[in-house]
């Protein structure tokens, strides 16, 4: 922050030239993805590429979106617009989102404060973390048919909630077991019930870590895409799955579209992600690594 | 009058039945109720779905014969049978081990390496380690389409491979058969690395001071301290991101999907792709079901096995850390 205050020395300097050159070679996947979005039709398969476009234009984003008229899109005609991915896949997540972060901090309080189910149930919800989840997928596809739950919202809804409870439970224990037990013992002496005391005086506590969690677990949802594609035929459409029907061979070749589409999609992962950037370890290593 | 009866017999019934609730809620232990919801999301996602899976495993049923599940012919081990023999699965098998091991060691070897850099102060620090974070927050799927674009025939990396040999370069990666894998384990190690420097950057940067300083007192040199005091200390944190990377690495599904589709013939396909093919392409879901079985044996062991212990290793080492 204050440059004046430390003195560097020259290897420091020599250790940033280094840094610069790294971050460069890494950042430049994102670079391309941005540039290609910006650039117009002609200039998506040009050889040589080009590195850095002179007419940038925000068509890509326009027709993908639906708000260009019909002469000047790139897309096909009929196409379905984008904007519907990112409100059903907005609702889908959301939802999925609350449910995982309820239940899972409930479970998480049991298994922190009551040791329930010992060691054997909070390995067992990390089991489903362990294997691809096509394993499940495809028994999952059976049962829902005969349910009726192909293609709706609630199923993927609860699919999506069983596949992101490892990381709620495991994240919510790490975080209330760093709360004193001592408190609610306190609050419990003072005449609260149980659950009184786990409502007023853990979930304040951990306010902080219910909204990491909540915010990595939108992440998760949002990256999601493999039971989005086995889950839903026609009706539902979450950002990644929209992505995938571009690269199909009737859509033609969209470089543009994707790279726009792949741009709006990043933003809020990259904005949550930032935002709990200082707990993303304890995320993705379940809780074990704190800060 | 009557009216007024109903409404009281009605109060007085919705009052034992409430009673009755109350009962049961103070017959289960508070800790139970807790975990209900839980509970409720595993058994329909985990434990139903597991049943159908090992019907299905023993039997013969695609949803184009047109029958119930519960009708189709039984046929014992004979699914798993055929797997071991099924050349394309075991090959699937093999090549996602290798790619796990092959991605998760570039991995770790980039992200120590970068971590050792930022380790020490230098102008703008926070920023850059910031900048070095950014792949690992962008979506699988984006990923894919990100190296989708790079490698295309005419796209950015054959460029510069041209301007470095001097003369014109244009390989179609994605439809190579030998260069095909090449595009899938750089995108999985660009979108990763930065977990591995984000452990390890705060695992070295816990160390406690005082030691590092009384080795440099005694005299010993850089590559020892590192050798000898930071790595022993970083050894549980270096296991549990490697087994949690293998862990989701064994599960790579969106990034060939995007960039090959398990393509040229089957040279890229990995165990997740493999499964989607057979299963939603072919339909042979009794196959693919017995197939997932395997696959979900050896994964639940292996993991169980290497995660149980760090888990709770981690937990009091870190205890033992704070404490000291």
């Amino acid at each position: 922050m204050n440059g004046n205050a430390k003195k560097y020395e020259r290897g420091d300097y020599i250790r940033l030239i280094v840094v610069i050159l790294i971050t460069i070679i890494m950042l430049f996947p994102i670079y391309w993805m941005v540039m290609t979005a910006l650039k117009p039709m002609d200039e998506w398969l040009k050889y040589p590429p080009v590195w850095f476009s002179l007419k940038p234009t925000l068509n890509n984003f326009k027709s993908l979106m639906g708000f260009a008229d019909a002469a000047r899109s790139v897309m096909k005609e009929g196409a379905t617009n984008a904007s519907w991915a990112f409100l059903k896949g907005f609702y889908i997540c959301t939802s999925a989102t609350i449910l995982s972060i309820v239940s899972g901090t409930l479970a998480a309080y049991s298994i922190s404060r009551y040791r329930i189910g010992g060691n054997f149930l909070p390995l067992f919800i990390l089991s489903a973390r362990m294997f691809p989840p096509i394993a499940v997928a495809l028994p999952l596809i059976v049962m829902y048919s005969t349910i009726n739950a192909v293609d709706t919202y609630w199923g993927l809804i609860v699919a999506y909630t069983g596949f992101t409870l490892p990381f709620s439970v495991w994240m919510m224990k790490s975080f209330i077991d760093e709360v004193p037990r001592e408190l609610e013992e306190a609050g419990i002496m003072e005449g609260m019930s149980n659950f009184q005391a786990f409502r007023k005086v853990t979930i304040p506590l951990v306010k902080t870590g219910i909204m990491v969690t909540t915010l990595f677990i939108f992440i998760l949802n949002w990256s999601e895409f493999i039971i989005a594609l086995t889950l839903s035929c026609m009706k539902l459409e979450t950002v990644p799955v929209f992505l995938a029907t571009l690269f199909s061979s009737t859509a033609g070749w969209l470089y543009g579209p994707q790279a726009a589409l792949g741009v709006l999609a990043v933003i809020p992962v990259i904005i949550f992600g930032y935002m709990i950037q200082e707990d993303l370890a304890r995320g993705f290593t379940f809780g074990a690594l704190k800060r | 009058m009557n009216s007024a009866e109903v409404l009281t017999s009605k109060l007085v019934k919705a009052d034992t039945e409430r009673s009755l609730l109350r009962k049961l809620i103070d017959k289960i232990p508070f800790a139970v109720w807790l975990i209900v919801p839980v509970e409720c999301f595993l058994l329909f996602l985990l434990i139903v779905p597991s049943s159908i899976s090992i019907w299905l495993s023993f039997v013969d049923w695609q949803p184009t014969y047109g029958i119930p599940i519960y009708k189709a012919t039984f046929v014992g081990f004979e699914n798993f049978i055929d797997l071991f023999a099924d050349k394309r699965f075991t090959m699937a098998l093999l090549r996602t081990f290798l790619i796990t091991g092959v991605a998760v060691s570039a991995e770790l070897l980039i992200g120590l390496g970068l971590a050792v850099l930022c380790d020490k102060e230098f102008p703008m620090r926070k920023f850059f380690v910031l900048c070095l974070l950014m792949p690992m927050m962008l979506i699988p799927l984006v990923v894919g389409n990100n190296f989708f674009l790079l490698f295309q025939t005419t796209g950015p990396i054959n460029d510069i491979i041209g301007i470095i040999i001097g003369h014109d370069f244009r390989l179609n990666w994605l439809s190579s058969p030998d260069y095909a894998m090449l595009p899938i384990l750089l995108a999985e190690i660009w979108h990763w690395y930065p977990l591995m420097f984000l452990i390890m950057l705060s695992g070295l940067r816990a160390l406690p001071p005082n030691q590092l300083r009384a080795a440099e007192v005694l005299g010993s040199g850089r590559l020892q301290t590192f050798f000898r005091i930071k790595i022993p200390q970083l050894v549980p944190v270096i296991l549990i991101a490697i087994v949690i990377r293998c862990m989701e690495v064994f599960k790579m599904f969106d990034e060939v999907f995007i960039l090959t589709k398990g393509g040229p013939g089957n040279v890229t396909e990995t165990i997740s792709v493999w499964m989607y093919k057979t299963g939603l392409k072919d339909f042979r879901f009794s196959y693919v079901s017995a197939g997932a079985w395997i696959i979900l044996i050896v994964c639940v062991i292996i993991f169980t096995l290497l995660l149980k212990p760090l888990l709770y290793k981690v937990e009091k080492f870190e205890e033992g850390g704070s404490a000291s």
